[in-house]
């Protein structure tokens, strides 16, 4: 066992993990955050994508005491004030949605994009979900509801 | 996962002291996208994981004199940002900005990538052609490995077991040029079927590598003075220094032909690098 | 008023929960109590199993229940009773499963499997369909002749490989092939795929100590896992009861039956704790199901004019180890074979065979995109022997109203307008407009069509139900017991029940989790039939319920049930608006002023058996057997790099007779992640093996699967309204069809650019620079 310390969505913890828990194991089992998904295990995926210290990576690859100190988000800490973000709102209304399965992470692989580049290109754009499988929605609407919540974010933000 | 001891290093001196304390039953733990995934798959399972990550040194990413020193643990992401590089090392990114996807990336460190000593290994076909040493450290001592002769064979590389590589220093191209090239089964994050670089220098001197075509990626720098548009015997010198094999990325036989037209891009990008 | 909604891109319904990530998927739940359980697998494709020894397994701490093929005397099967829970005697494919453990934790279940010890004596596995069929092949099956089988439907042959042998006969091929000008014959191949959902397999179970089992499972077909668990077990019907949260994708690799009977009787034994079980990804690839491969032999006889007089067609359909829906498959394929052409002379037989691999279900498609592979290519490669042109060629033999099928049906002008489906992709890809390769000489272009049909393939009783009951405020809850696992069939089964209610769509609170014991009945959610019969019984629980609101609003504003009109959740007097009543005041039983009552809460009740459809002669496979076809098309523009093999798609057209589009933005969803998920099975997937049947890409390693960087650089959809008869406001399925025939317009866009045809999948870049080598080499 190891005691570490975290930011979680926003919210400080302090809690022991085993020392061979991946930080996916950790969210879904022991905080109960089951929006990230498992898809693979190893890194393939980007179902168990979350944002540590304001960079996407997999879950899946990461030792729960790795991340003692860092600050992490996860698909639950996407909602603002209560409402969807302009990200959530682009997915439902693009149809980038199908089984919903691989959404989480597309979502966090998203938002960690337009933390970094407000403005991304068609091809950045790709660049950030190609780590995100999704069998569903043959990714244009993907790519597609991202830009526009590009563009709603910019707006909103002027 | 297999259960183990996490050990966090915040000093290079504790993490050889570590190492050495528990040799062969320890392993260096950098972003974890091989380990991680090897401990799960049941082929490794060591009882203590040192984290070199907190080691500051380890992060260095500068130019010191013209030469590029790349700390173990940058990442692959940082390497492609790095705003610094010198002309000439586009081979370098190149390479880092096809390896894996950006979440991987994030985790994946240079030192990592060239440790596992994968034959498929991104890193390596521009590290071989650039010429880069491999620093080193353990209670020992330091000392500096020239990269072509680090890898040994597949997954093993010349390091004692109680040694941590601390940089990767690459010599200014001073004039040269380079370029990196991969294919894969899909254009998405993939392991390489072939990859390759190649880099020449102001004064015409060619140097290539392949990976996934023999048990470590293979530098190939004596050409028997064919001409930088000589295509026909650089790729029969290729040919002769290559031993691929049939797998379930690719066949023996289709990785010769990807030799040979990775090869062919590559000569035309380094001259056409050369002119522009 | 509400005419809009129906064809409307209402968003969908479930899309805020998904999106927070609060959906709640199966993996995602724990029950107070539950154990966790692992499985060991088979190391070998075909062997005896000599002895198995769980005593060190069982000393681990933790382990509550240890189960192997011995303790579980069961077979299961959904149209052949061929598949144990854990194997018995022998293991027939690796990656079967061989015993399993429920342990307070993973780690310990894992470690107690590790724990197990087996001896095998390794039997020489049967790898190749083909090289089953023959006689002297060591059997899959040894007990073959003694399984039970839905009789009269399928054909086992005993003491073969033969798990089904479908024959079709119509006319006379041999007569056909004499009179023919030419004769064109093929083998085409295609290997076994995977679904690959991004949500592996998932079930938790719990055998309540009263004998009653509960099942959430990431099941396709709640009904069929209660119904096969009742038929397997003995256990009556009414007391399992089975629920099916959100599913993380299926393509028809969760419907059937798969991890629920292990799982229940791993909760049975570990002393009636529930049990969870999540596949991991590699037992997603090596336990559970994948696609078949197929083996298809065409033999085509034309006509100097181009009409198809004779086909022959064999297909040898890779089963894998258990028939599960394979032998369906076989069926399926046997009766829709020769694809949307009138051809007077045809002789089909499609042969479902065991083999020692990992056994095939349906997958999108159920069959056709494997047998469009061979029949449109085939059709390019006889139009080319011809010299005609392939969309040319088509044209002259397509079905048309008035054209009788292979199985006898005739073709009518509602059935569907697969013509007009090829006409307007050939148009808008500019079929017969060259286009230069813009990057350069060493790149080709080249363009491709091919067409497809498919109907459901289901009993010809297969039936459906709804349930639809008001709530107090006048909204409407709709019951039914399709699962939605991403095609987004319950925001359009919500339009039409808001459009047939006469409510907003606001108004309607579809139920989500799906409850046998809460929903009514519906036999599978497979074959893209879902919206067409769940369709028809919502219109039907929608006209019940409305009928209910008449009688009592006419009774209560004392004027006749035929003078009413119902609107935006009001009930009017024809004629004098000002006399209304809401349907709030009418749902819940409709109060006088002086406190008399009548009626009370409305339910309507909606029910559908498809009608008119008929078991196929066992000889001529003649008779009805297709609820409904839906037909398309696909054109194709590709860049083929002659050097490396790639193919990139420059533009993929796709086109079909949807009948009526229910929501505009989901259907071209469907489409768009069919095509995908067709050029993944086009360019890229396959189940490698090594010559000991060791599958050697259990992962998504080496498996691969298109990422957002291998998309077409275009896509459209094209979606044709020639109404069908019987579907709700004349819809049909469109859920697999985007997937079928683009392989083969791929390939025949490659033929088109270099010449080279390709006859077997998939067509990576390796298999086409090789190809394009030799034929450079001449
Ligand atoms: C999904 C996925 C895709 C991938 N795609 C690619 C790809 O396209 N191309 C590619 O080249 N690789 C790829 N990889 C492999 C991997 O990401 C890279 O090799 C990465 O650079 C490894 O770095 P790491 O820091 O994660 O290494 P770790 O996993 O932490 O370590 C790897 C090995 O090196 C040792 N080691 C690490 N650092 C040191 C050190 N400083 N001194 C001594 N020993 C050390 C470790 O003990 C271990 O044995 C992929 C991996 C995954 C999971
Ligand atoms: S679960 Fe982590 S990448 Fe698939
Ligand atoms: S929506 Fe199903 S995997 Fe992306």
């Amino acid at each position: 066992m190891k005691s570490i310390s975290i930011k979680i969505n926003g919210e400080p913890l302090a809690l022991d993990v085993e020392e061979h828990w991946t930080l996916l194991y950790l969210l879904r089992e022991h905080l109960a955050l089951t929006g990230t998904k498992e898809g693979c295990g190893r890194g393939e995926c980007g179902a168990c994508t979350v944002i540590v210290d304001g960079k996407p990576i997999n879950s899946c690859l990461v030792l729960a005491p790795e991340v003692d100190g860092c600050e992490i988000t996860t698909i639950e800490g996407e909602m603002r004030n209560g409402r969807l973000s302009p990200l959530q709102e682009a997915f439902i209304e693009m149809g980038a949605i199908q089984c919903g399965f691989c959404t989480p992470g597309m979502v966090m692989s998203a938002r960690a994009l337009l933390m970094r580049n407000p403005d991304p290109s068609e091809d950045e754009i790709v660049e950030a979900i190609c780590g995100n499988l999704c069998r569903c929605t043959g990714y244009e609407p993907i790519i597609r509801a991202i830009r526009e919540a590009a563009k709603r974010e910019r707006n909103h933000e002027r | 996962m297999a259960t183990f001891k996490y050990l966090r290093c915040h000093s290079l001196d504790e993490a050889i002291d570590l190492l050495a304390t528990h040799a062969r039953q320890a392993r260096i733990l950098a972003g974890g996208t091989d380990l991680l995934v090897s401990i799960r798959d049941g082929l490794e399972s060591p009882r203590y994981l040192i984290d070199i990550k907190p080691i500051a040194e380890l992060h260095t990413l500068a130019l010191e004199d013209g030469l590029l020193r790349i700390g173990a643990s940058v990442t692959v992401n940082q390497l492609i940002d790095f705003e610094h590089l010198p002309a000439g090392m586009d081979a370098i990114t190149e390479a880092a900005s096809c390896l894996a996807s950006y979440q991987i990336r994030n985790r994946a460190t240079v030192g990592g990538n060239i440790c596992n000593a994968s034959p498929a290994c991104d890193l390596g076909p521009p590290l071989l052609v650039l010429g880069a040493k491999v620093e080193t450290i353990s209670k020992r001592g330091r000392r500096t490995i020239p990269i072509e002769d680090f890898f040994e064979d597949v997954k093993v590389t010349r390091l004692e077991p109680d040694e941590i590589v601390t940089a990767i220093l690459i010599p200014s191209p001073r004039g040269g040029v380079s370029t990196f090239l991969k294919r894969s089964r899909i254009k998405g994050h993939d392991l390489a079927v072939v990859n390759a670089a190649g880099a020449v220098t102001k004064d015409g001197n060619l140097r290539m590598a392949f990976g996934a075509v023999a048990p470590t990626p293979i530098l190939v720098d004596d050409f028997n003075g064919a001409r930088l548009d000589d295509t026909a015997r650089i790729v029969d010198v290729l040919m002769n220094a290559i031993s691929p094999i049939d797998d379930v990325r690719a066949s023996a036989v289709y990785r010769k032909y990807m030799v040979e037209a990775l090869a062919k891009k590559i000569l035309e990008t380094l001259m056409n690098r050369l002119q522009g | 008023m509400k005419d809009d909604l129906i064809g409307a891109s209402v968003a969908r319904i479930d899309g805020i929960e998904k999106v927070t990530g609060s959906a709640t998927y199966t993996a995602d739940m724990k029950l107070p109590g539950m154990l966790y359980a692992r499985m060991l697998l088979s190391p070998h494709a075909h062997a005896r199993i000599l002895r198995i020894d769980i005593e060190k397994a069982k000393q681990v701490p933790g382990v509550k229940a240890i189960l192997v093929g011995a303790d579980l005397p069961y077979r299961i099967g959904l149209y052949m009773v061929d598949k144990p829970i854990l194997a018995q005697g022998k293991v027939r494919y690796e990656g079967e499963p061989v015993a399993a453990v429920a342990a307070l934790s993973g780690e310990a279940a894992a470690e107690a499997v590790n724990l197990i010890e087996v001896d095998y004596e390794p039997l020489g596995p049967v790898m190749d369909a083909r090289e089953a069929l023959k006689a002297d092949s060591p059997l899959v099956h040894e007990d073959l002749h003694t399984y039970k089988y839905v009789e009269g439907v399928f054909f086992p042959v005993p003491h073969t490989n033969i798990a089904n042998h479908f024959r079709l006969r119509k006319g006379d091929v041999a007569k056909g092939f004499e009179e023919s000008y030419k004769i064109v014959e093929n083998e085409f191949y295609a290997p076994q795929v995977q679904h690959v959902p991004l949500e592996t397999h998932a079930t938790i179970a719990h055998w309540k100590p009263n004998g009653r089992i509960e099942i959430w499972t990431s099941a396709q077909s709640p009904f069929a896992v209660r119904n096969l668990l009742s038929v397997a077990l003995g256990i009556s019907h009414s007391r399992i009861r089975v629920v099916v949260p959100y599913v993380g994708g299926a393509f028809g690799g969760k419907a059937g039956i798969h991890l629920e009977p292990l799982v229940s009787l791993l909760s049975k034994h570990a002393g009636f704790r529930p049990v969870k079980l999540v596949a991991t990804r590699t037992e997603e690839f090596k336990t559970l199901p994948c696609r078949q491969g197929l083996d298809a032999r065409v033999k085509t006889g034309v006509t100097r004019s181009g009409r198809i007089i004779a086909e022959e067609i064999e297909f040898v359909w890779d089963a894998g180890a258990y028939a599960d829906y394979g032998v369906n498959i076989g069926r399926a394929s046997g009766y829709s074979g020769a694809g949307p052409y009138e051809i007077e002379n045809v002789k089909i037989d499609s042969y479902t065979v065991y083999t020692n691999k990992p056994f095939g279900t349906a997958y999108r498609g159920f069959g056709h995109v494997e047998l469009f592979w061979a029949i449109e290519s085939q059709m390019d490669a006889v139009a080319a022997s011809l010299g005609m042109d392939p969309v040319e060629f088509r044209k002259k033999n397509l079905l048309r109203p008035g054209s009788i099928t292979i199985t006898g049906e005739k073709i009518v002008e509602h059935t569907g307008n697969v013509r007009k489906c090829l006409e307007q992709v050939a148009q808008e890809i500019g079929w017969g407009k060259e286009e230069e390769a813009k990057s350069g000489k060493k790149k080709l272009r080249g363009k491709g069509i091919a067409v497809l049909h498919k109907a459901p393939a289901m009993p010809p009783n297969t039936a459906s139900s709804a349930i639809i009951k008001f709530n107090e405020d006048a909204t409407a809850d709709v019951i039914v017991s399709g699962v939605d696992y991403g095609q987004g069939t319950a925001t359009s089964l919500s339009q039409i029940a808001a459009h047939a209610l006469r409510l907003p769509l606001e108004k309607i609170h579809f139920v989500w989790g799906k409850d046998t014991e809460q929903c009514p009945y519906d036999w599978q959610t497979v074959a893209s039939r879902l919206t067409v019969m769940a369709g028809i019984c919502i219109l039907r629980a929608a006209e019940d319920a409305l009928n209910q609101i008449r009688s009592i609003a006419a009774q209560a504003l004392g004027v006749s049930k035929d003078d009413l009109d119902l609107d935006d959740g009001k009930i009017f007097v024809r004629g004098d608006r000002s006399r209304m009543l809401e349907y709030k005041q009418v749902v819940m039983g409709y109060m006088f002023p002086n406190g008399n009552s009548i009626g009370g809460p409305v339910i309507g009740r909606g029910s559908y058996v498809a009608e008119g459809l008929t078991n196929l002669d066992p000889e001529t496979g003649q008779g009805l057997p297709a609820l409904n076809w839906t037909y398309g098309a696909h054109g194709v523009e590709i860049e083929v790099d002659v050097e490396t093999g790639d193919i990139e798609i420059v533009k993929i057209v796709s086109a079909f007779d949807v009948g009526k589009v229910i929501n505009e933005d989901l259907c071209r969803g469907q489409v768009r992640g069919g095509v995908v998920q067709g050029l993944g099975t086009t360019l890229i997937e396959q189940y490698i093996y090594d010559c000991k049947g060791h599958l050697l890409n259990a992962s998504l390693t080496d498996y691969k699967i298109p990422t957002a960087k291998d998309i077409p650089r275009q896509m459209v959809q094209i979606l044709i309204e020639t109404p069908h008869d019987k579907g709700p406001f004349g819809a049909r399925g469109i859920a697999e069809h985007p997937m079928i025939s683009v392989p083969s317009a791929v390939a025949n866009a490659l033929f088109n650019a270099t010449c080279v045809r390709i006859k077997q999948l998939p067509l990576s870049p390796e298999r086409v620079c090789l190809a394009l080598k030799q034929q450079s080499q001449g």
